[in-house]
């Protein structure tokens, strides 16, 4: 893949269960580059488990997942993928320099082009005063600002980040904000957050992805989401993500629940 | 390359945690010389013992290193890497096998200094100390990737710390427990135990025996096989089932 070209993820038929609870039922969708995908979800639909198969954190128990569908290529190539889990996975007794750099090497990025990253990623994500900092140190939030930082440092065209303004203040959030818009511009990639804060995923995300109970029941970009599921809202009223958020989710339950009794 | 920094890590780690990088490396030479002058050197039928501890301690460090790393999740930050399994419980173990090696040269240089075996023997009883040692690490490692969090892989690395001890054959005489698979064929089980052939090594070793190049080459066998045995399961346990909560 050259640097900016364009790629695509298609999910085919994935399906995953915990203890015979199905927990992801034939998830079919395709994912672009240049999009910012916000995925969501109540607790326990399927987010987290679904973000970890991509990656390729966890297995499938069918379907696959095509990278280039028109190459054939099977999975996702490891150091193409920038993941960010909910809760950030960090050596506590390292310092964020030994921790990014020891990150990079990891990734096999050139010792000049890995400290000239860590510079810059550490500028852009204001972290300059902390780099010194052992992270048993920081404090929940520069923790999180660090996991994402350092998913970013070797460059992925995937970015997966669960979760990510847990914990983060509003000016990072805001930092974090305009930062991932330009990267995705600038490297042409794709993105895919989970996220509850809905708010933050309506400024940062061009599509929309519900999942309910492990499957997906609508998924498109705001207007097309707003068309499909609120066409009875009154106009020129402000809709926000919320609302289609309660209308899909709750409406969905509620066909559940009849269907279940 | 790679491993290099596993190990870099694995050191900035483990040095920066002081308390039990000194218990690893100093717990034995400290018992030595407590045991040594209280005994005012007249006896020498516990230091076999002195150099098994020394050995055997990583058991209990490595499990908790690999069980740490599991429960920390920052296994994950590895494997997204690309890095292969092998390399990742290498990585996390050869710093244990160099403090292993530093806790064994400083009691067998108190041996030495005390006049208590030569210089030949010493390096004997340390080319086997270093195999039993990994043997242990692996043993350790495999206890760690099984128990995925410190508190279990403590409690079963004390168990199996005591049991390598007790079986050790220095404490207690072993009896031959042999399996026959075929006329020819016959298995002693206990020449799976690296603590019984590092005794029995030492045996050989100080009485002048010409058994210590088996019990060197066992030792070896050993070694691979509780290497592949570690790999296999960390590998099984860890296999995209690193946080498999939905």
């Amino acid at each position: 893949m050259s640097d900016k070209s364009n790629f695509s993820i298609n999910l085919v038929k994935i399906s995953k269960s915990y203890s015979k609870k199905n927990v992801l039922h034939d998830i079919e969708i395709r994912f672009d580059s240049n999009q910012i995908y916000g995925l969501i979800g109540s607790n326990g639909a399927g987010k987290t488990t679904l973000l970890e198969i991509i990656v390729g954190l966890k297995s499938s128990d069918s379907g696959i997942i095509q990278f280039n569908s028109d190459q054939k290529i099977i999975g996702i190539p490891k150091d193409q993928i920038g993941f960010a889990g909910q809760i950030p996975v960090l050596w506590n007794k390292l310092s964020c320099t030994e921790h990014a750099w020891l990150h990079g090497r990891f990734y096999n990025i050139p010792k000049k082009l890995l400290q000239s990253r860590i510079e810059n990623l550490f500028s852009d994500f204001e972290f300059e005063d902390y780099k010194n900092y052992k992270i048993e140190n920081l404090s929940g939030g520069l923790k999180q600002r660090l996991n994402l930082t350092l998913s970013l440092l070797h460059s992925p065209r995937i970015i997966i980040w669960d979760e990510p303004t847990t914990g983060l203040d509003i000016d990072s959030k805001l930092l974090l904000r305009k930062f991932l818009l330009r990267y995705s511009e600038e490297n042409n990639a794709l993105t895919i957050i989970s996220s509850h804060d809905l708010f933050e995923l309506e400024q940062l995300c061009s599509k929309f992805i519900f999942l309910s109970r492990g499957k997906i029941i609508a998924n498109g970009n705001f207007s097309q989401l707003e068309a499909e599921h609120l066409s009875s809202a009154k106009p020129n009223t402000n809709v926000h993500l919320e609302d289609i958020y309660k209308k899909l989710i709750h409406s969905n339950n509620h066909e559940t629940h009849l269907s279940n009794l | 390359m790679k491993l290099i920094y596993l190990i870099y890590k694995a050191w900035l780690q483990q040095s920066r945690d002081i308390l039990s990088l000194g218990i690893l490396v100093l717990t034995t030479p400290v018992l030595f010389l407590m045991y040594y002058s209280l005994t005012n050197g007249e006896s020498n039928s516990f230091l076999p013992i002195l150099i098994l501890l020394s050995v055997i301690m990583v058991v209990f460090s490595s499990s908790l290193v690999v069980a740490k790393e599991i429960e920390s999740k920052t296994i994950i930050r590895m494997l997204l890497a690309g890095i292969p399994y092998y390399l990742v419980i290498l990585g996390l173990c050869m710093v244990q096998f160099l403090l292993s090696i530093l806790s064994i040269v400083f009691t067998l240089f108190l041996f030495y200094k005390f006049d208590i075996y030569s210089f030949s023997i010493l390096t004997k009883i340390f080319y086997s100390a270093c195999l039993t040692s990994l043997c242990c690490i692996w043993i350790g490692a495999s206890i760690g990737s099984l128990a995925k969090n410190t508190l279990k892989a403590f409690s079963i690395s004390s168990l199996i710390m005591f049991i390598l001890l007790i079986l050790s054959g220095a404490m207690f005489p072993i009896p031959q427990v042999e399996i026959t698979f075929s006329y020819y064929s016959q298995v002693n089980l206990f020449d799976f135990i690296p603590s019984l052939i590092f005794i029995k090594s030492i045996q050989s070793i100080t009485s002048v025996n010409n058994n210590y190049l088996g019990l060197m080459v066992s030792n070896t066998i050993n070694c691979l096989f509780y290497l592949f045995l570690a790999i296999a399961i960390f590998q099984f346990s860890n296999f995209k089932k690193v946080n498999d909560v939905p």
